[in-house]
Parts: C-alpha cells; sequence; structure tokens
C-alpha cells in the first residue's frame, strides 16, 4: 500500500507489480479452475503427474487464448453497456478543445482516443480500449453541465491517464478472466447437478480409483465454484484501486494542474447522484464508483466493501501529498458554469 | 579452438545487438522529439493567427491604444520570422508579454468584455495558449528523455559513437488567460 507521501516513480512502479499480481493471478486461477473441471471430467488421470500437468496445461492455454478473443469484444460491449454515443466537434466544440489540450501535453495527438458522451445527470467518465490505437474516453453529460472548465479537463486527463498508464487493457483482460472463471464455474455446477444424479442412481463411475477421485473432485468442485468467482472478484478490484491513485496523479502531472483535479475530485464528491444505469461488470472503468456507497445502511455498506475505487477523500488526500504546498483542498471552489452556458446537453 | 571461436562469434552478436538495439532506442527518442517540435510548431502558427484577428477585435473599442497594437504585432512579426528552438523561445516569450499587456488593456474596456465575438476569442486564445503550453511540456519531455539515455550508461557509449547530437529545450513564459474566461462570466 501506498502512504498519501508516496512519489510518483513509487506509484508507477506499484502499477507495475499490481499488473503482474493481475496476470500471475488469472493464470493461477484459470489454471485451477481447468485442474478442477479436468478432475470433475476425466477422473483420476489428473493425479497423474504427466497426464495432469499436460492437460492441465493445454486447458489453460485454451483458456488464455479465449480470454485474448475475449476481450477483442470488451470495449465495444462497455461503450454500448453504457449507451455512449460519438461526439463530434461541431456538437461539443469545448469539450473537443479541452481533449485536444490534454491530447497534445500527452503527444498523442497522431492517435488520438474517440470521445463519447453518455446521458446521464450523474458527473462521470469513463475510458476503455485495447491499445492507445483503439481507445474510447466517454463522458457524461452531467460531467459537462456541473464542471468548470479546467476540473473538466483534469477529469479528461485521468482517462487519458488510464489510457498512457496502460489499464484500459489491464482491466480489460481482468473482465474477460472473470468471465472465463464464472464460465468455468458455471460448467462445474452444471456437471456437479448431473454427476450427482448420475451417482445417486447406481455409482457406475470410471472404475475403482477413478470413482473415488471423482467423488474428491466433486467435492473440491463444490469448493471452486464458490471460491473461483470471488477471487476473480478481489484481483479485479485490488488492482483497479491502486490504478486510479496513479491515474490522477498522471493527470495533475501531465497538465501541471494538480488543483484542477482536487477541485474536481471534491465537487464530485459532493454530488450525490449516482448513475441511471450502468452494468455492475463495467464499475471500475468509471471516474466516480458508480454503485451507491454513500447512504446509511446495508445495501451501501457492501457496496462500501466491494467498491473498485478507492473513496474520493482518499484519492484528494494522496494527490495533496504529491503536491506538498501547491494544492489546497480546502479552498472554497470556484463557481460551477451557468447553466446552459455550453451549447450541448 | 572450436569452442572458443563459438563463444567468440556468440559474444560478438550479443554485443551487435546490444548496439543496435541501443542505437535504435535513441533513434526512436530522436523522431519523438521532432514529432513534438512539429506539434509545437502547429499550435504556434495557430497563436500567431488568432493576433490579428485579436487586435482588430480589441481596436473596434479601444482605438488610441496604437502603441500597444503595434507591440503585439511587432511581437508575432519576429516570432513568424525566427526558427531555432533558443531564439523563437525568445520572441515567443516577447508576444506572450505584448499579449499581456493587450489582455490588461481589454480589463478598462467593460463593452468590449461584453462583445460576444471578443468572449469566443478569449475561449480560443485559453485553448490556443494551453495548447502550446501542453505541446511544449511534452517536446521538452521527450528532450529529457532523450538527454537521458545520451548521458546514461550504457547507451551514453552508443551516443557517443554514432554523435548522437544534443538538443535544445524550449523555455517559455504562458499568459496568465487562464482566469480570463472566468472573468467574463461575472
Amino acid at each position: 500500500m501506498t502512504t498519501a507521501g508516496s512519489t510518483y516513480d513509487q506509484l508507477q512502479r506499484e502499477n507495475r507489480r499490481a499488473t503482474r499480481f493481475l496476470l500471475i493471478g488469472s493464470i493461477l486461477i484459470v489454471a485451477v479452475m481447468v485442474w478442477v473441471v479436468a478432475g470433475a471430467l476425466l477422473g483420476g488421470v489428473v493425479l497423474d503427474p504427466v497426464l495432469g500437468v499436460a492437460i492441465t496445461a493445454i486447458g489453460t492455454v485454451l483458456g488464455l487464448v479465449f480470454i485474448l478473443a475475449a476481450s477483442r469484444s470488451g470495449p465495444g460491449i462497455a461503450l454500448r453497456a453504457a449507451k455512449a454515443r460519438e461526439v463530434t466537434r461541431a456538437e461539443a466544440p469545448e469539450l473537443h478543445n479541452l481533449f485536444d489540450e490534454v491530447c497534445v501535453a500527452a503527444g498523442i495527438m497522431g492517435t488520438k482516443p474517440k470521445l463519447y458522451i453518455v446521458d446521464d445527470p450523474a458527473p462521470n467518465a469513463f475510458a476503455t480500449g485495447r491499445s492507445l490505437e483503439d481507445s474510447h474516453v466517454a463522458v457524461t453529460t452531467g460531467l459537462i453541465q456541473r464542471l468548470p472548465r479546467y476540473e473538466l479537463r483534469a477529469v479528461l486527463a485521468h482517462e487519458v491517464a488510464h489510457i498512457l498508464n496502460d489499464d484500459i487493457r489491464t482491466v480489460t483482460l481482468a473482465v474477460a478472466t472473470a468471465g472465463l472463471v464464472a464460465l468455468l464455474a458455471d460448467v462445474l455446477i452444471r456437471f456437479l447437478y448431473l454427476g450427482g444424479m448420475r451417482g445417486g442412481r447406481g455409482g457406475r463411475g470410471g472404475g475403482g480409483g477413478g470413482g473415488g477421485a471423482q467423488v474428491i473432485f466433486m467435492l473440491l468442485g463444490l469448493v471452486a465454484v464458490v471460491l473461483a468467482p470471488l477471487a476473480a472478484q478481489v484481483i479485479r478490484f485490488a488492482v483497479s484501486r491502486e490504478r486510479e491513485y496513479l491515474a490522477d496523479a498522471t493527470a495533475a502531472d501531465l497538465l501541471r494542474d494538480p488543483q484542477s483535479m482536487v477541485n474536481a475530485l471534491r465537487r464530485i464528491d459532493g454530488d450525490h447522484l449516482s448513475l441511471q444505469e450502468f452494468e455492475v461488470a463495467t464499475a471500475h472503468l468509471w471516474f466516480e464508483e458508480p454503485n451507491d456507497t454513500e447512504q446509511e445502511g446495508g445495501a451501501s455498506k457492501m457496496a462500501r466493501r466491494f467498491a473498485t475505487h478507492p473513496s474520493i477523500r482518499e484519492r484528494v488526500e494522496r494527490l495533496a501529498g504529491l503536491n506538498a504546498g501547491t494544492v489546497r483542498s480546502d479552498a472554497p471552489l470556484p463557481p460551477p458554469p451557468s447553466p446552459g452556458e455550453r451549447g450541448y446537453r | 579452438m572450436l569452442w572458443f571461436s563459438l563463444v567468440l562469434l556468440l559474444l560478438l552478436v550479443a554485443v551487435v545487438g546490444w548496439v543496435v538495439a541501443g542505437y535504435n532506442r535513441l533513434v526512436r527518442s530522436r523522431v519523438r522529439i521532432d514529432e513534438a517540435w512539429a506539434q509545437i510548431d502547429t499550435q504556434l502558427q495557430r497563436r500567431h493567427d488568432l493576433i490579428p484577428n485579436l487586435v482588430n477585435t480589441v481596436k473596434g473599442y479601444a482605438a488610441h491604444e496604437r502603441e500597444t497594437f503595434e507591440e503585439v504585432t511587432a511581437a508575432r512579426a519576429k516570432a513568424i520570422s525566427v526558427q531555432a528552438p533558443g531564439e523563437l523561445a525568445e520572441a515567443e516569450n516577447g508576444l506572450t508579454q505584448a499579449l499581456g499587456k493587450l489582455l490588461a488593456i481589454t480589463e478598462n474596456y467593460p463593452d468590449l468584455k461584453a462583445d460576444a465575438n471578443f468572449r469566443q476569442l478569449q475561449e480560443e486564445l485559453a485553448h490556443t495558449e494551453n495548447m502550446v503550453a501542453g505541446s511544449r511540456g511534452h517536446y521538452n519531455a521527450s528532450v529529457r528523455d532523450y538527454d537521458t539515455a545520451r548521458k546514461v550508461f550504457p547507451t551514453s557509449v552508443i551516443a557517443g559513437m554514432f554523435n548522437f547530437e544534443d538538443r535544445e529545450y524550449f523555455e517559455v513564459e504562458t499568459v496568465e488567460v487562464r482566469q480570463a474566461p472566468n472573468v467574463s462570466f461575472e
């Protein structure tokens, strides 16, 4: 974990470490799931050191191929799920101006990400894609209407920072991994159900040792069905929280304007609207946690525990720590833009 | 003897591979500087194009501030005429100061500040100044990367072998146009 005083370099190192953790963790989970599924399907064969390793390795490679294939369509699905529509310069000239300012500072004018708008009064934004060449940034209409010029720019920079830090690719891969684990768990559930019925009718398994192993694998399968999707989620969350701090820091550094980033975070923190429509699977993509974590009561408590984002207060504190002395996090915020000042809704 | 020459050959291949990799890294880094410079050029061009329009709009309300207009126009002409990063930075600094004076004058003319055309120009100017600042920041970051690669061992050896030349940073002060849009909303 970082402390409030950590530097930008440290954050980047941690980001890389988190990426390795994510990759190794997902491969391990997939491998274990493949092994258990194979055990439940084939019986004791997988206990054989040579055959078992070979089967598991082949299954894992197939799983990784599946993940790569699935992640190709990920960004498109995320954009459709959020009902994002591409916005032209004629529709939103100032938004495009701000976006250009961010892209020119990042040195990616040649491969500018596509810009989208989501019709939603809650101020929020997200980035998705597989690489710099295939990257997309979406902002809600609420964000455009509520944030002053330089704060809106800071949020755009945060999203571009996710693209520069390679977070979009990592998150897309993590989502695909979670999907595969869920799929394997589903296969196990069905098999356990069918296997249980067959077992009840007379237990004519593959013969002595295999049958015993199969029972063990059924039990293991039960445990895996419960734990694997949870493990996949934990990996995803652990990684996406750290990435938010780094994206905040990168954005502030890119524009040499940490104050606007702090102001934007504080302004959005003061806003209690939650997104009207979003998919739980894409929660980690957004600028601010889209789940409702601010109310009293059980549902919000649960949402806080499983939040994909750190609290905004924590983000402000870390950013202020990185830019000690140049940033004020207690000054009154500049006034919001007057209604209808930006010519688009 | 055969073993010895084999090891020697492998070593040679490794050294050549290492030199090629380092050389390519330096070249890529230099290309990035050139691209960043082209971007600065584009943004400065945009700044220069905006100025006559700005001067004309201000003239409509404050015709007798001739001295300032002439200063801005002269500074613009000078900025357009120079090329080298160092000189250009100096000329752009002069233009920045002249622009600052022009913007200070506009404070005295409430009618001008209410002018819709002027407001739009203000957003354009703020945007352009930000684009200049952003492209300059990226250029300087690219030069810093290149400089680091040139000076840090072991790439410094390759940089010396192939004569990778020094590149200039681009230092400018910018106009404080940031506050301008806020003022006009009041």
